[in-house]
């Protein structure tokens, strides 16, 4: 769950990223944070992340008060949030199964709990086959499913996904969203933040629009739905 | 699908399996400049540790000559042998002389020549050269400074010398010594933090995209660093155990070559053995601390973020 209570958020630069920002994403939500470039979507995941401190407000994820969070307990609270980028960020040294197993062996998982989990992740995404290559062998929707694989197989109770489209072309974008859906109903909370108005209309969930800083919308529907 | 979804782990096992193999892998996979690093390091070590025993020969030295009783007493080399003989009873009527050898000019030419290398060399050599001398044991040292004086009153004495006015000479070089060990050591110390340091940044700036999946999915900023700071404790150790084997090559040269020479007639250089392990302790010591604190220092910039 998070959880925003009057959330702003200004940069040392004077930059006013967030103004009195405020909602709720509940446990087993799925829910779309959308708005123009510079509207403060990426500070919100930012914020959520722990790379950040807001200005003033109050922040919640999973349980943990972000305001007063002690450093040595951003790691810990990370664990609950299982995060997807643009770009996929995947280790090109490493095969795909090592990929997913990476993220369990630097939060220090026992090894049976690897091979236990790391397999059902990419069985999750579709990609049991792949295990033993090299990201650069697959394709860009494959690379985002490794991401996401590696994103769920700490067992996040929050999948965020950071424009998990903006590099795949529109068929490889609905297998993602439709896989995304899938985790979530599974039980996952799932945050998309994305740009692509077809696949927020095509999905019917929650959205929550933003603008200079400030929620202009939030409903269930399409992309625009704050203006019907 | 059966959701296998569970709480995540809270708390990371501690694998020091994984942070030493990460840290062995992290040395071989920037060879060169760890070999660059250990190397300078090394060099480091090895300058500092040749100060280290130099310095704990000196104190030996001065300790030893500190503790002689022996004091040379050279006659006025106009006197002949019967009157320098003479002088004798003087000087053994002078308060806390236990006693008085004589020995004349000829039989101290002798003596040296028997300790060269080549004493035909020297078949030949003129003994008025040097002067006849009385050697004097005192029984207590704490008096040194008063028996001199009245030594170097009795009339026919040319000079004095007492070991103990050389272990003054050699104790101000010895602090000498100490003040620039002291000060090339701390130079030193900051060169091979610096090139630690240097070494890691290089591996975690390679390695910036595996720390940044790491620090997302929850890694702890200790699991980050602890392969890091083990790079360096490797170097580090590499650094010392060779610094070590290459100053007991040096000292056992060193020893060798001073003996053969002569130099230290007064005393012998320490056995290595002697000081052996406050050596490789003390090396064992900066490799490690240089090591890793170079490394905390490297890796400090991304565990802020």
């Amino acid at each position: 769950m998070v959880r925003f209570l009057d959330v702003s958020k200004e940069y040392k630069s004077g930059t006013r990223a967030l103004n009195g920002v405020s909602f709720t994403i509940s446990d087993g939500e799925m829910a779309f944070l959308v708005g123009p470039s510079g509207s403060g979507k990426s500070t919100i995941i930012r914020l959520i992340n722990g790379e950040t401190k807001p200005t003033s407000g109050k922040i919640m994820v999973n349980g943990y008060n972000l305001t007063s969070l002690r450093r040595s307990d951003i790691p810990y609270m990370r664990r609950t949030l299982g995060v997807i980028f643009q770009d996929f960020r995947l280790l090109e040294k490493k095969t795909v199964y090592d990929n997913v197993a990476f993220a369990m062996r630097v939060i220090g998982a026992p090894r049976r709990h690897i091979a236990e989990r790391v397999p059902y992740a990419l069985e999750l995404v579709g990609l049991t086959d792949c295990a033993s290559r090299m990201p650069d062998e697959l394709s860009g929707g494959e690379q985002q499913r490794v991401a996401i694989a590696r994103a769920l197989v700490n067992s996040p109770r929050m999948i965020i996904a950071d424009e998990p489209t903006g590099n795949l072309d529109p068929a490889r974008s609905v297998d993602i969203m439709r896989l995304l859906e899938k985790i979530n109903s599974l039980g996952t909370t799932v945050m998309v933040v994305t740009h692509e108005k077809a696949l927020v209309d095509s999905m019917s969930k929650r959205v929550i629009a933003i603008d200079s800083g400030c929620i202009v919308s939030d409903g269930t529907g399409g992309y625009f739905g704050y203006e019907e | 699908m059966k959701n296998k979804n569970e709480a995540p782990v809270r708390k990371g096992h501690t694998n020091p399996g994984y942070f030493i193999s990460e840290g062995f892998r992290s040395v071989f996979r920037h060879g060169l400049m760890s070999f660059a690093a250990a190397v300078i390091v090394l060099a480091c070590l090895l300058i500092g540790g040749c100060f280290f025993m130099v310095i704990i020969n000196a104190n030996a030295i001065v300790t030893g000559l500190e503790q002689e009783n022996k004091v040379i007493v050279y006659v006025d080399e106009t006197y002949t042998e019967a009157e320098a003989r003479s002088l004798g009873s003087r000087l053994n009527q002078i308060e806390n002389v236990a006693s008085c050898t004589f020995m004349t000019r000829k039989e101290a030419l002798e003596q040296w020549i028997s300790r060269q290398e080549d004493p035909e060399l020297f078949a030949g050599t003129d003994a008025s050269a040097l002067r006849d001398r009385f050697y004097i044991v005192l029984g207590d040292i704490t008096q040194m400074d008063s028996t001199l004086q009245s030594l170097r009153e009795v009339e026919g004495v040319a000079r004095v010398s007492a070991y103990m006015e050389m272990a003054r000479g050699f104790a101000a070089v010895r602090n000498v010594l100490r003040v620039v060990t002291y000060g090339i050591s701390a130079v030193l110390l900051v060169i091979s933090v610096f090139i630690i340091s240097n070494t890691v940044k290089l591996a975690t700036f390679n390695r910036r995209e595996e720390i940044a999946v790491m620090k997302t999915v929850g890694a702890t900023n200790g699991f980050i660093r602890w392969p890091f700071v083990i790079q360096g404790l490797i170097l580090g150790i590499i650094s010392a155990v060779s610094a070590f084997a290459l100053q007991w090559v040096v000292y056992d040269l060193a020893e060798k070559a001073i003996a053969r020479s002569g130099l230290l007639e007064i005393t012998t250089a320490l056995p290595f053995m002697s000081f052996a392990y406050v050596l490789a302790l003390g090396d064992l010591a900066v490799g490690v601390a240089v090591g890793v604190f170079g490394s905390v220092l490297a890796i400090g910039k991304y565990l802020k973020k």
